[in-house]
C-alpha cells in the first residue's frame, strides 16, 4: 500500500521533524520543502506539508510548550531591567513554561469534552431513531392484524387503518 | 501496561519538557495521554519514586508546601536521559 505524504513526513526521524518545521514556521513551504528534498532526499507537496504542520505541534506538547517558554527566556534575556539576573529569568521562564502546559492541556481537555458531549448527542439522536423504527414496527404489525380480520369489512379496515396511521 | 512502559513514558515526557520542571499534574496529564490504561497520581507517584531512587530524576519542592508531593516539579537528569535512549 502507498503511503500518504503527510504520514511520511510524521514518520520523519524526530530531529528532521524538528528543522522541517521551524524552517516551514521561518521561510515558508517551499523553502521548507526544497531543503527536505535537498538534504534528506525526501519529495513532498505544500498540501501535505500543511497537515503536518499543522499536526506537528500536537504531536510532542510538552516539548512546543518548552520551545515557547525557551522563546520567551531568549525574549526576556534581551530585556535590559533582568537580563543580569539569570536566576530571575530562569524563574519567569518556568512559569511561562507551567502556564503555557496548562493552556495546552486545556485546549485539548476543552475538545475532548466537545467529543464527549457530541457522542452524547448522537445516542440520543440513535434512541429516537430507534424509538421511531418501533413505533413504525408496532404500526405495521397492527395493520398485518387489521388485514387479516375476517371480522371486519372492507370499509371498516379502511377505517382503522387510516385511524392507525394518523390519516383518519 | 507495564510498569517499564510507564516509567519510560515518564522518562520521554521528562526529557520533551527539558530544561523546564514539570508540575505533577501536568506530568500524570500528560502520561496518560499516552499510556492505556490510564494511571493514578498515587501510581505516577510510585514509579515518581522509583525513577527518583535510581537518579534519573529529581524533583523542584514547592516552596510554600515543601512536603506536598503533589506540588513538586519534576525533572529529568542526565542517567534518565540515557536510560531513555538506550
Amino acid at each position: 500500500m502507498k503511503r500518504r505524504s503527510d504520514s511520511k513526513l510524521k514518520t520523519l526521524p524526530d530531529p528532521v521533524q524538528d528543522q522541517l518545521y521551524a524552517i516551514y514556521e521561518r521561510q515558508g513551504g517551499e523553502e521548507a520543502l526544497a531543503w527536505l528534498e535537498e538534504k534528506h532526499g525526501v519529495k513532498s507537496n505544500t498540501g501535505s506539508l500543511s497537515k503536518f504542520a499543522a499536526w506537528f505541534p500536537f504531536s510532542r506538547p510538552l516539548e512546543m510548550v518548552a520551545r515557547h517558554a525557551s522563546q520567551f527566556k531568549a525574549a526576556a534575556k534581551a530585556n535590559p531591567k533582568i537580563k543580569d539576573d539569570a536566576e530571575q529569568a530562569a524563574e519567569y521562564t518556568q512559569i511561562a513554561f507551567e502556564q503555557l502546559a496548562l493552556q495546552q492541556q486545556n485546549l485539548k481537555g476543552f475538545v475532548s469534552l466537545q467529543k464527549v458531549r457530541l457522542k452524547k448527542v448522537d445516542q440520543r439522536h440513535d434512541a429516537r431513531r430507534i424509538s421511531l423504527l418501533e413505533k413504525k414496527a408496532a404500526q405495521l404489525d397492527e395493520a398485518e392484524g387489521v388485514m387479516k380480520d375476517e371480522t371486519l369489512n372492507e370499509a371498516e379496515k379502511a377505517q382503522r387503518m387510516r385511524s392507525l396511521f394518523g390519516m383518519g | 501496561m507495564s510498569p517499564l512502559t510507564i516509567r519510560r513514558t515518564i522518562l520521554s515526557v521528562l526529557g520533551s519538557a527539558k530544561p523546564f520542571a514539570v508540575p505533577a499534574e501536568t506530568l500524570l496529564a500528560e502520561v496518560n495521554r499516552l499510556v492505556r490504561p490510564a494511571i493514578k497520581s498515587v501510581d505516577l507517584a510510585e514509579h515518581l519514586t522509583a525513577l527518583q531512587g535510581q537518579q534519573m530524576i529529581d524533583y523542584i519542592a514547592d516552596p510554600v508546601a515543601p512536603d506536598d508531593a503533589t506540588a513538586r516539579k519534576w525533572h529529568i537528569k542526565e542517567a534518565g536521559e540515557a536510560a531513555f535512549r538506550s
